[in-house]
């Protein structure tokens, strides 16, 4: 079951309805392919379909028509309790305004994610969701809530969110869109690093070209069609981390990983996962290991 | 998919939620405990009455039976003492009553053996004088309301007159006593069983055997046995009595929990009301909870959380409420008419206002919950 496919849409379209004679096609027939460790970026105006088409990838919208497939997995026509289970396992979320819960601390809100699929106990999840702040450079503000943080610490803690369950890919949505254009620089270099360091594959949906420009492949959409290509970037995105700082995100993913092999290992002992299922995932958690190592090999 | 780390994270959030909008939850809090305390209220009055009405009944009749004839005095006294020495009774004895005259003044006139009097009636209070002996020959004791309309004094020499028997004698006053409620006006004379008998003219009968049994369960048996014995006697049993009286209370109750009733129904619109806005003020954190994975039994789990800290609340403070109020009532009650009902709690009446604010809380909470856990994330993520 395990596809190089992180996800497909085939020829998706989406009709609204307004009245009884009044139609709007706001996708027209889209077909995309996002390979695993992919980082792609669908650029468009507002009115060009972007929004339907993020919500039709993130499973919270369904299609008129055409098949969207996630990790081989046909999802056009799930009912929403095993939607609910695909979002949970196979896609990270990133939205333009932060989302985070207010009530919950950082710490709180990238564990949420994991306790919900009963997959790990709550010190597993704590210690995990400790890593992941600690990969995105917020170790020290795990114990505070979203309100005590800057925008780009708050979007730092939802891309921690987002990889919580190990996603096969994180949809971000505007996500520079609220916060000023350095911080905004320096979470796309994150992304980025995110993506060549580490294999994580990232949808990132945005009207503004210069967040499209960091992006290996780039998409454009208009009036519901989609075309490969870009637009001209205004300014430029190119911050980037010192070499001290590329080090800690290497050596706490090295650590997220290490964590994620125990967790796997306690969940076979446990019976919780058949011998196929734990030797899929210790190669999918091997790969990434063998990214990892050629990453800090290059880096170091 | 609902294990505890999940569930104690829904209980959070609910918490927070409510410890964010405090006056919106203490308002709903109140509401409940309005309708909690008012049923809880009521019903330990209920209780108390009732209750109040069984010890006074079984201060009267005792665990026990009373036997009589079918006419007015044609029991054999010397049945007490057979009944006496059988194991189940702890105690019988006879006595005699009829109508007749004190000093042209109707009275209701009571033979009793001595020492018997506190037990025969249910509210005796000696005011003066003294009780009557084994050794008192002549003596009586006479209810305070005769006392003052024929103008008498202790030690006051008496003549009495009983209707039946056409007979009279000279009784002296030794003491005053307040019959209690059950006389009202009509003035009542106490006399040894013995002298009573002469005067009516009655000797070795009685008008009534009352016996004493030493456990309740008894009284069938023994019943069964009387019948058999004496199958014409007049059996009376404070059980039937009771029975009845408890059948009146039950439709009293039915009123009174019908009216309390409908302050549960606000109750519940306003738990309704609130989880409505709690639901609507919350929909973007449902977008973002199902966005992440939460499914509707996540969703539903948090607002039916708030539900039941509310209207456990709800309920314990109703339960307080209640109790403060029935002792109010009751003793505004006692002021206006001087019978003093003393309210009855027991766990029983806790668990039940425990048990109905709570399902009250999750029918009235249930509907907008499940409407909140069921909107669709896009949608939920859309609300600004």
């Amino acid at each position: 079951m395990s596809s190089d496919i992180a996800i497909e849409l085939i020829n998706v379209k989406k009709i609204y309805r307004l009245t009884e004679e009044i139609t709007v096609e706001a996708i027209k027939g889209i077909s995309l392919k996002v390979h695993r460790g992919d980082f792609i970026s669908i650029m468009g105006p507002s009115g060009s379909g972007k929004t339907t088409l993020l919500n039709l990838i993130g499973t919270m919208d369904k299609p008129s028509s055409g098949r969207i497939i996630i990790e081989g997995l046909d999802v056009t026509d799930l009912p929403e309790s095993q939607l609910a289970h695909v979002r949970r396992e196979k896609i990270g979320f990133v939205f333009q305004a932060y989302n985070l819960l207010t009530t919950l601390t950082a710490l709180e809100n990238v564990m949420l994610p994991m306790l919900l699929t009963g997959k790990y106990s709550e010190s597993e999840a704590e210690e995990r969701a400790l890593k992941l702040l600690s990969l995105v450079g917020l170790e020290e503000r795990a114990h505070h809530r979203p309100i005590q943080l800057s925008g780009g610490q708050q979007q730092r803690v939802a891309i921690a969110r987002a990889l919580a369950n190990d996603p096969s890919f994180i949809l971000m949505d505007e996500p520079t869109g609220a916060i000023d254009t350095i911080t905004g620089s320096k979470l796309m270099a994150l992304v980025k690093l995110l993506n060549e360091t580490y294999g994580q594959t990232f949808i990132v949906v945005t009207h503004d070209p210069s967040v499209a420009m960091v992006a290996k492949k780039k998409y454009f959409i208009r009036d519901g069609l989609l075309y490969e290509g870009s637009e001209k970037s205004l300014h430029n995105f190119n911050a980037s981390f010192s070499d001290s700082e590329i080090n800690r995100i290497l050596q706490a993913q090295l650590k997220l990983l290490l964590t994620d092999l125990k967790a796997l290992k306690r969940r076979r002992t446990e019976g919780k996962i058949s011998e196929k299922q734990y030797e899929n995932l210790k190669s999918e958690l091997k790969r990434k290991l063998n990214l990892l190592e050629r990453s800090m090999r290059i880096e170091i | 998919m609902l294990n505890i780390s999940v569930l104690k994270y829904c209980l959070k959030f609910a918490w927070n939620d409510m410890s964010t909008r405090k006056t919106r939850a203490a308002l709903t809090i109140l509401g409940i405990s309005v309708g909690i305390s008012a049923l809880i209220a009521l019903m330990s009055i209920m209780g108390g009455m009732r209750y109040q009405i069984e010890d006074r009944l079984n201060r009267y009749f005792g665990v026990g039976v009373r036997l009589g004839g079918k006419g007015e005095m044609e029991v054999p006294d010397y049945l007490a003492e057979s009944f006496k020495m059988m194991n189940m009774v702890s105690d019988a004895y006879p006595t005699i009553s009829g109508s007749g005259l004190l000093g042209g003044q109707n009275v209701f006139i009571l033979g009793i053996p001595a020492g018997k009097l506190d037990d025969y009636l249910s509210t005796v209070q000696f005011i003066s004088g003294g009780k009557l002996n084994e050794t008192d020959k002549g003596y009586i004791l006479v209810s305070n309301g005769l006392m003052s309309k024929g103008d008498l004094k202790i030690d006051d020499r008496v003549e009495v007159y009983a209707f039946s028997s056409g007979k009279k004698d000279y009784f002296t006053i030794k003491g005053v006593f307040d019959p209690g409620l059950s006389f009202g006006n009509i003035g009542l004379v106490v006399m040894k069983f013995k002298e009573a008998q002469k005067l009516f003219d009655a000797e070795g009968y009685a008008s009534e055997i009352v016996i004493k049994l030493a456990s309740n369960d008894q009284i069938d048996p023994f019943i069964n046995y009387l019948k058999k014995l004496l199958p014409d006697a007049k059996i009376t049993t404070s059980k039937e009595i009771l029975s009845k009286i408890n059948e009146i209370l039950d439709i009293i109750n039915v009123t009174l929990l019908t009216i309390a009733s409908i302050s549960l129904i606000v109750a519940a619109l306003s738990v309704m009301n609130t989880i409505m806005t709690v639901v609507r003020d919350r929909i973007r954190e449902i977008g973002i909870l199902k966005a992440i994975g939460a499914t509707r039994s996540h969703i539903l789990s948090i607002f039916l959380g708030e539900v039941l800290i509310l209207s456990f609340l709800g309920g314990i403070f109703g339960i307080i409420g209640g109790s403060i109020a029935s002792r109010l009532m009751s003793d505004a009650f006692g002021r206006l008419t001087n019978i003093y009902i003393t309210p009855l709690i027991s766990v029983d009446y806790i668990l039940a206002g425990l048990s109905v604010s709570i399902s009250v809380g999750l029918l009235s909470g249930f509907y907008p919950s499940w409407k909140g856990a069921n909107i669709r994330p896009i949608e939920a993520l859309r609300y600004e």
